[in-house]
């Protein structure tokens, strides 16, 4: 069964439609990265999906239960992180985790606070005022809040936003830990590197629409370009043309473009069998190029 | 049940945040200010010449109740038509109302070189209560939804499983609590200083209560006269009427409580929120002020800040019309009800956008 589906949704806001009509489903034991740049959508989508916002048509499911109609059933399932994980600066780490808890409805607080403490790496340091605590450790404990009632359902928005490399890695190894003990997790990010290390699916979401959504795998097979140093490279290159190959090359080295997994080892197998020697062969691009075809934009910020 | 873990929750934030320390100094301050102003009208009451407390006061008790009722009897068929008329029988009321309980209960007047701290707090309390607790009320509770949205903690909370609905009706109950606890408080503390400073007499000296007052339009004034009237008063021993008055203060402030609220909702940002509710009691005075005699001011909240004064008649006074405590009772409760009503219809549709 899908954790999390959205059928058909819509979005407008006055008089502009942010997003409009997203079909998605995340299942269990699943990382879906929601990729796009600043201002596509991601955040109005997973405000709709936590019930922040209502879709203006569409429906949103979680774990089967409607959003709009049936809240409470649908956020028993559901943990999340919307933009920054504001909490209260006033209150310790430990409070603020005995807030949730307590909304959340769950039995012997004190220990799953421990456990979600300990998980996320912030025992040490969870009696201390929120207030006085470093924008990383901000963001475990949003992780924290997040894991504290068991959910079924992760909905991170760009959740690495103000790690360091070191922060980043642990993250992503806490997400890909997650899911495999079942964890669906739906976690959207701006930068391609990141969805590409951490995620098994993604969709590609540009001005409010999903222009593509396919596994990682894929999408990294998709539309690579390989990287040749052969020898008589000019004869190879006319070879490989009139076989219909895009080759860019002006010496020794060539790149041929729009390459997946089965034309890359066709293209090789031809090339060597045609008397060629290969002397390096080397796939790059990969899925960011499909990013930026896709989206004809820029990533819209640095890869860390 | 989940109504309960919000209260706790939103207990425990009411409690740590700033806004408790700066509501606390604040109330000590008036506590203080109020402790002085005592001291001060003690200095010049004990320059009074002492008089023996007279031993044969019930003797004086009741001749004079004597005469009072035989004069009364005189006057009391005929209702009084002019504001003289019905001064004169209002005093007389008074006096035999004033007689008759000091002889049951056996109460002396007290000495005139002493102040009697229970009096003085009523009186004071009664000024505050329009003034002062209304302003610290919007300090507590001015921005308890839109200090959440201010500051962003509105996702995580609205994220769980519990219907907006019962979060804001938690949220509602400890503003309520709160206010009426702090006004409780604050009533307590200044009649601890005032019982400390001006000595514990005068707990039974009589108070009146359900007062009426009558307005009398007399040829060539401009306002009417009003005059109070005893017809149907109550005599209360000033720690009974006391305490009655501290939990109208409470009730009053309730109120206060649901428009701050009200304010905190519709609202956005925690410093606009705290502006409006401060500026719709403010605004309520000035109108009050303003339009004084129409008999529309008796509708507006503010007009009703002191209950008690709507029973012991001097909310009549400053209104310059004829109020009840059923009335006072009933605008407040209008107006909290309609207010909670569009703060409940707005949080519960609401599309949470900009936090
Ligand atoms: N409160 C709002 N009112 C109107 N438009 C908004 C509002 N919030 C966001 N938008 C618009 O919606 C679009 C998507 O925003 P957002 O979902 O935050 O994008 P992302 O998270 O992908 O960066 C943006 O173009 C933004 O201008
Ligand atoms: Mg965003």
């Amino acid at each position: 069964m899908n954790v999390l589906q959205l059928f058909d949704v819509t979005k407008r806001i006055g008089p502009r439609e942010i997003v409009r009509q997203l079909n998605m489903s995340v299942r269990a034991g699943e990382v879906y990265g929601f990729l796009g740049p600043n201002g596509a959508g991601k955040t109005t989508t997973i405000r709709m999906i936590v019930g922040l916002i209502r879709p203006t048509r569409g429906a949103i499911q979680v774990c089967g239960h409607d959003v709009e109609r049936d809240p409470v059933s649908a956020k028993r399932h559901l943990g999340a992180i919307v933009e920054n994980p504001e909490m209260y600066g006033y209150l310790t780490g430990r409070q603020n985790l005995l807030h949730y808890a307590r909304l959340a409805g769950l039995d012997r607080i004190e220990e799953r606070i421990e456990r979600v403490a300990k998980r996320v790496g912030l025992q040490d340091r969870i009696d201390d005022k929120v207030k006085r605590y470093s924008l990383g450790m901000r963001q475990r404990l949003g992780v924290a809040q997040a894991l504290i009632a068991d959910p079924k359902l992760l909905v991170l928005d760009e959740p690495t936003n103000g790690l360091d490399p070191a922060g980043i890695r642990e993250f992503r190894e806490l997400v890909r830990a997650l899911a495999s003990e079942g964890l669906a997790v739906f976690v959207s990010s701006h930068l391609l590197s990141e969805v590409e290390q951490m995620c098994d699916r993604v969709a590609v979401l540009q001005q409010g629409r999903v222009i593509a959504e396919a596994s990682v795998a894929e999408l990294r097979a998709g539309a690579g370009s390989l990287r040749l140093r052969v020898s008589r490279w000019d004869e190879a290159t006319a070879w490989l043309r009139a076989r219909g190959f895009e080759v860019d090359g002006s010496d020794a080295r060539l790149v041929v473009h729009h390459l997946d997994d089965a034309r890359v080892a066709k293209l090789l197998r031809d090339l060597v069998g045609a008397g060629f020697d290969v002397y390096e062969a080397a796939r790059t691009g990969g899925l960011e190029q499909s990013f930026l075809a896709l989206t004809g934009a820029e990533s819209g910020g640095d890869t860390p | 049940m989940t109504l309960w873990r919000v209260v706790q929750n939103e207990w425990m934030k009411l409690v740590r945040r700033r806004r408790l320390a700066v509501v606390v100094a604040l109330a000590l301050c008036l506590v203080g200010m109020f402790a002085l102003g005592e001291h001060h009208e003690k200095q010049i009451y004990s320059r009074v010449p002492t008089q023996a407390a007279s031993a044969d006061w019930k003797a004086n008790a009741k001749a004079d109740l004597a005469a009072a009722e035989a004069q009364l009897s005189l006057l009391e068929r005929r209702s009084p038509t002019s504001a003289g008329a019905a001064q004169a029988l209002a005093a007389l009321q008074q006096r035999v109302q004033e007689d008759r309980y000091r002889l049951a209960h056996d109460v002396g007047p007290i000495s005139p070189n002493l102040l009697n701290g229970w009096a003085e707090t009523s009186q004071f309390v009664g000024a505050a209560t329009k003034t002062f607790i209304p302003l610290l009320v919007v300090i507590l509770v001015g921005d308890m939804v839109a200090g959440e949205m201010t500051q962003g903690t509105i996702k995580l909370l609205v994220v769980r499983p519990v219907r907006r609905r019962t979060l804001l009706l938690g949220k509602w109950l400890v503003s309520v609590a709160s206010s009426a606890a702090l006004s409780f408080l604050l009533c307590f503390a200044f009649l601890g200083v005032a019982l400390a400073i001006d000595g514990p007499q005068g707990a039974m000296q009589p108070e009146w209560l359900n007062v009426h007052v009558r307005f009398f339009t007399q040829p060539g004034a401009l306002q009417p006269t009003p005059v109070a009237m005893y017809d149907h008063a109550a005599v209360w021993p000033m720690w009974h009427a006391f305490l009655l008055q501290s939990a109208l203060v409470a009730g009053a402030m309730m109120a206060v409580a649901s428009i701050a609220f009200t304010c905190s909702v519709l609202f956005p940002s925690a410093m606009v929120s705290t502006s409006a509710a401060m500026g719709s009691i403010i605004i309520g005075f000035v109108v009050a002020a303003m339009a004084r005699g129409q008999s529309w001011v008796r509708m507006l909240f503010t007009t009703h800040l002191s209950l008690y004064g709507d029973l012991a008649g001097g909310t009549a006074f400053t209104v310059g019309s004829p109020v009840s405590l059923a009335q006072g009772v009933a605008v407040l409760l209008v107006w909290t009800v309609v207010l909670l009503a569009a703060a409940f219809l707005r949080f519960g549709r609401q599309d949470i956008l900009n936090a």
